[in-house]
C-alpha cells in the first residue's frame, strides 16, 4: 500500500507546484510553461505505472504510453512557446 | 514487492480456475481487462486531439484565451485536481485490500463520494460562468472549455456508476477493470486542468 500512498503525496505536491507556477495574470514564459507541463506529464505518467498498473505489463507498453505522454507535452510546449509564429503562419 | 504481485497471483489463480484464458495478443500483457486498455488508449488520443486544437485555436487569438481564461477560478480547477487525484488514491487502495482478501467497500464508496464532490465543484464553476453570461456563444475559448470540461464530467459520472456497479459485483477483475476506467478520467484531469486553466 505504501507505494499508492507515496504516489497520492506526489500527485499532490505537483498539483500544487502546478498551482503555483500558473497563478496570476500575464503569460508564464517558456520556464512558467516548461515546469506546468512537466508536472502535468509526471502526474499521468504516475498515474499510468502505479494505479493503473503499467509496471505489469511488458517494457514495451511503458515505453510507448511513455513517448506518448512526452510527445504530447513536448508539441504544447511548442505551441505554446511558439505561438505568435504559429499564429501568423495559420492566418 | 508482495504487495505488488499479489494481485497478479490472484487474478492468475482466478483465470486458471476459469480455464478460458482468452489470447489477446500484445494486449495479455496489460494489468487487467484488455477492452479496458483499447478505451484508454482511444480515450488519450481522443482527448490528446482536442488539448493539440484548444493549443492551436489559442494560437491564433492569444488575446481573447487569456482574457477568457483569467475569469476561470484556478484555485477551484485546482482544488478539483485534488478531489479527483485523492478519490483515485482511494481506488488503488480498494483495489490492493480486495486483492489481498480485505474490506474495500468503504475506500470505494470514499472514492464515488469525492467523484460526486468533483462533480458539485464543477456545477458550482458553471453557475458562476453562466451568471456572469460566459456561455458556449461568448467566443471559442468558452465553447472549447465547455466542451472539454462537460465530456470529462460526463465521463466522471458515468465513473461513478461504474465504480457503484463494480463495488457491488466485486470479483478481483471487475474492480480492476471498474478502477482503470476512473484512473482514465483522473488521468485525462491532470492533463486538462494545466492546458485550460493554467497556460498562457
Amino acid at each position: 500500500m505504501a507505494i499508492l500512498t507515496r504516489t497520492w503525496v506526489m500527485l499532490m505536491l505537483l498539483t500544487a507546484v502546478s498551482m503555483w507556477a500558473g497563478h496570476g495574470t500575464g503569460t508564464l514564459g517558456p520556464l512558467g510553461v516548461g515546469l506546468v507541463l512537466a508536472a502535468a506529464t509526471v502526474k499521468a505518467d504516475r498515474i499510468l505505472t502505479h494505479y493503473l498498473d503499467l509496471h505489469r505489463a511488458d517494457g514495451g507498453w511503458r515505453a510507448g504510453f511513455r513517448s506518448l505522454l512526452t510527445l504530447l507535452g513536448v508539441a504544447l510546449f511548442g505551441i505554446y512557446v511558439l505561438y505568435p509564429m504559429i499564429g501568423a503562419a495559420l492566418r | 514487492m508482495t504487495e505488488i504481485s499479489a494481485p497478479t497471483a490472484v487474478v492468475a489463480a482466478e483465470d486458471a480456475a476459469d480455464g478460458e484464458a482468452a489470447d489477446w495478443g500484445p494486449l495479455s500483457s496489460l494489468p487487467g481487462n484488455p477492452m479496458m486498455w483499447i478505451l484508454i488508449l482511444g480515450e488519450l488520443a481522443a482527448f490528446g486531439a482536442m488539448f493539440i486544437a484548444f493549443a492551436v485555436t489559442r494560437a491564433l487569438d492569444p488575446a481573447t484565451f487569456d482574457a477568457s481564461q483569467a475569469q476561470l477560478d484556478r484555485l477551484l480547477g485546482g482544488v478539483n485536481t485534488m478531489v479527483l487525484v485523492t478519490s483515485g488514491w482511494l481506488v488503488a487502495v480498494a483495489v490492493r485490500r480486495r486483492a489481498l482478501g480485505r474490506s474495500h467497500r468503504v475506500a470505494m464508496l470514499g472514492a464515488m463520494a469525492l467523484g460526486g464532490v468533483f462533480l458539485a465543484i464543477k456545477a458550482v464553476e458553471y453557475g458562476d460562468k453562466i451568471g456572469r453570461d460566459l456561455t458556449l456563444e461568448t467566443n471559442s475559448f468558452f465553447q472549447l472549455y465547455y466542451l472539454l470540461t462537460g465530456f470529462h464530467a460526463m465521463h466522471v459520472a458515468a465513473g461513478i456508476v461504474i465504480l457503484g456497479i463494480v463495488t457491488w459485483w466485486d470479483s478481483l477483475e471487475n474492480l480492476e477493470t471498474g478502477a482503470a476506467f476512473w484512473h482514465m478520467v483522473d488521468l485525462i484531469w491532470v492533463l486538462l486542468y494545466p492546458i485550460v486553466y493554467l497556460l498562457r
